[in-house]
């Protein structure tokens, strides 16, 4: 469940990204989200993460309202909350193994179900092969699935996906998507942000549009 | 804790490149070093100030001639004579540990070097003499004299005591001059864990963003830093105590003959490994803990330093 209302979001140069936004979206709900380069939508998910705190508003995610929790909640909320991000952020000196146990690992999870979910996970994403090596020695795709894995392993309530797709082949794209679908089917909600549109088309769902500051929502 | 050390490893903070352990062993001993001789100055100087209040300070002798004279006082009435009410007023004085008046016998031991012969044989008024040992830290007091001087006003004080004032001025003075030392010393421990820390954080800063955003826990931050800050102050720490040993034998060893230990000159004989036994306890358990202390402050100076710094991440 996410919800928020009257949200207004600028950075330190006051230049306005977002304005009077309200949104709620069910829990175990699938929506893209779409606009123009620059638009906002990195930032938008970046505060579902809880990386970047509106200027003003209100929102809860999970029943939590981060801007009020103590700090010990809002990472227990970003263990529950996860983002491939667009950079990916991999730790360059964790091994691709390493680097998608990493959201286990912190959850103190027993050894074998770490290694058992990581292996699975890799070898969804055909990077098994690669487990041992870092992350600047792989492709741009490689990297882009590894920080998918990682995003997924663990089953996460919410998963924002910023664009998610950009460095896969259409066929590894369509199979991503299917994983999201499965995730979605077991409770989880997921908002991918996405410039394409043959994706969009040939998987049906709301449509998040951020256009001058402000959201649009549509069915497709 | 087998987990906890694997978990560790893989988290991708390179904390054995970030914190840098050899540079922190070494400052951590060397500033060790500089306390453990702060604190071994400080208790020699203790010792030795104790050694001299109790001795040869603290002794005040009284002569009393004609001590079989009445009191001649014309405020007070006073029982028997000059000696009796002398020895009347002493009883009373709370700030001496004891008194004893010198026997004829031991008068003549005194005497007979200079007389050449009996003191009595001489004829001569000889005077009543008394010791008194006064209590620890405490001086021949306003009171004491008056009460001297009211049964007789003719009585010869000699005390040592206002040596020690000065000396136990002079060592309180030291004594405070260490404990700067000390405060400086912990100070620039401090300032060193502090400064490796920040460096530690500035070093590991994308990775430290990462697990934020993967959902770490201050908590789980804060004491990755602070754990290995800890156990390498404990290791400096305990190579300094133990590079000081040296001179704290020998240091053992210069203070022996002002130790209370009435078989001192034996020890001082024997070997130099029996010096170890010499070294006071209160002094070997300071030793002891200090690896201990100096791994607390670590702790704490990291745990403050990194929430501080992770405040700046949302
Ligand atoms: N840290 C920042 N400081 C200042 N301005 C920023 C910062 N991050 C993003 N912006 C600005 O916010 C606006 C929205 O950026 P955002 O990355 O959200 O766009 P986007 O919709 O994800 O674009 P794209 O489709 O190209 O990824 C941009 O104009 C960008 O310049
Ligand atoms: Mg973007």
């Amino acid at each position: 469940m996410i919800q928020l209302e009257g949200i207004n979001l600028h950075f330190s140069n006051k230049k306005t990204i977002l304005e009077d936004l309200n949104l709620e979206i069910p829990q175990g709900a699938f929506c893209w989200l779409t606009g123009p380069s620059g638009a906002g939508k990195s930032t938008l998910l970046k505060m579902l993460h809880l990386e970047i705190k509106p200027a003003s508003g209100r929102m809860e995610i999970l029943g939590i309202n981060p801007l009020k929790a103590r700090r010990n909640l809002c990472a227990r909320l970003r263990q529950r909350v996860s983002m491939i991000h667009q950079d990916y952020r991999l730790l360059s000196n964790l091994s691709i193994f390493d680097n998608v146990a990493l959201p286990l690992r912190l959850q103190k999870i027993d050894k074998k179900i770490i290694q058992s979910n990581t292996n699975e996970i890799l070898e969804w994403l055909n990077i098994s092969h690669k487990q041992k090596a870092f992350p600047n020695t792989l492709s741009g795709g490689e990297q882009q699935r590894v920080a998918i894995a990682r995003a997924v392993v663990h089953k996460p309530a919410i998963l924002l996906a910023d664009e998610p797709t950009n460095a896969l082949d259409e066929n590894q794209a369509f199979r991503l998507i299917d994983l999201f679908n499965d995730l979605n089917s077991i409770g989880s909600t997921v908002i991918v942000a996405t410039h394409n549109e043959t994706l969009i088309k040939n998987f049906p769902a709301p449509k998040l549009t951020i256009h001058d500051k402000q959201l649009w929502i549509s069915d497709v | 804790m087998f987990d906890r050390i694997s978990i560790s490893r893989l988290d991708g903070l390179r904390l054995h490149r970030a914190l840098p352990g050899r540079l922190l062993i070494f400052l951590v001993a060397a500033m060790t070093f500089l306390a453990a001789l702060t604190i071994t100055g400080v208790y020699g100087n203790h010792l030795l100030i104790k050694r001299w209040n109790t001795g040869a300070a603290s002794v005040v002798i009284l002569q009393l001639l004609d001590p079989d004279k009445p009191v001649q006082n014309s405020n007070r009435d006073f029982l028997g004579n000059r000696e009796n009410s002398i020895m009347a007023f002493l009883q009373t004085q709370s700030d001496l540990a004891s008194f004893h008046k010198l026997s004829a016998q031991e008068i003549n031991e005194l005497l007979s070097p200079w007389l050449h012969g009996n003191a009595e044989d001489f004829a001569l008024p000889l005077p009543a003499i008394f010791e008194l040992h006064l209590k620890d830290n405490k001086t021949v007091s306003a009171n004491l004299l008056k009460g001297l001087r009211e049964i007789a006003p003719d009585i010869i004080i000699e005390q040592s005591d206002f040596w020690k004032q000065r000396l136990n001025s002079l060592a309180s003075s030291l004594q405070s001059c260490a404990f700067f030392a000390l405060l400086i010393v912990v100070s620039v421990h401090i300032v060193v864990i502090a400064l490796t820390t920040r460096t530690g954080l500035i070093a590991c800063r994308q990775a430290i963003e990462i697990l934020h955003i993967l959902g770490a826990s201050d908590y789980y931050i804060a004491q990755r830093f602070s754990h290995r800050n800890a156990y390498l102050t404990f290791i400096g720490s305990l190579i300094g105590c133990i590079l000081f040993c040296p001179l704290l034998l020998y240091l053992t060893h210069l203070c022996l003959p002002f130790s209370s230990n009435p078989d001192w000159q034996r020890v001082f004989d024997q070997s130099w490994y029996s010096l170890w036994f010499a070294i006071p306890t209160p002094l070997f358990a300071l030793f002891l803990f200090l690896p201990i202390f100096n791994a607390l402050i670590s702790w704490l100076t990291t745990e403050f330093i990194v929430y501080c710094w992770l405040r700046r991440l949302t």
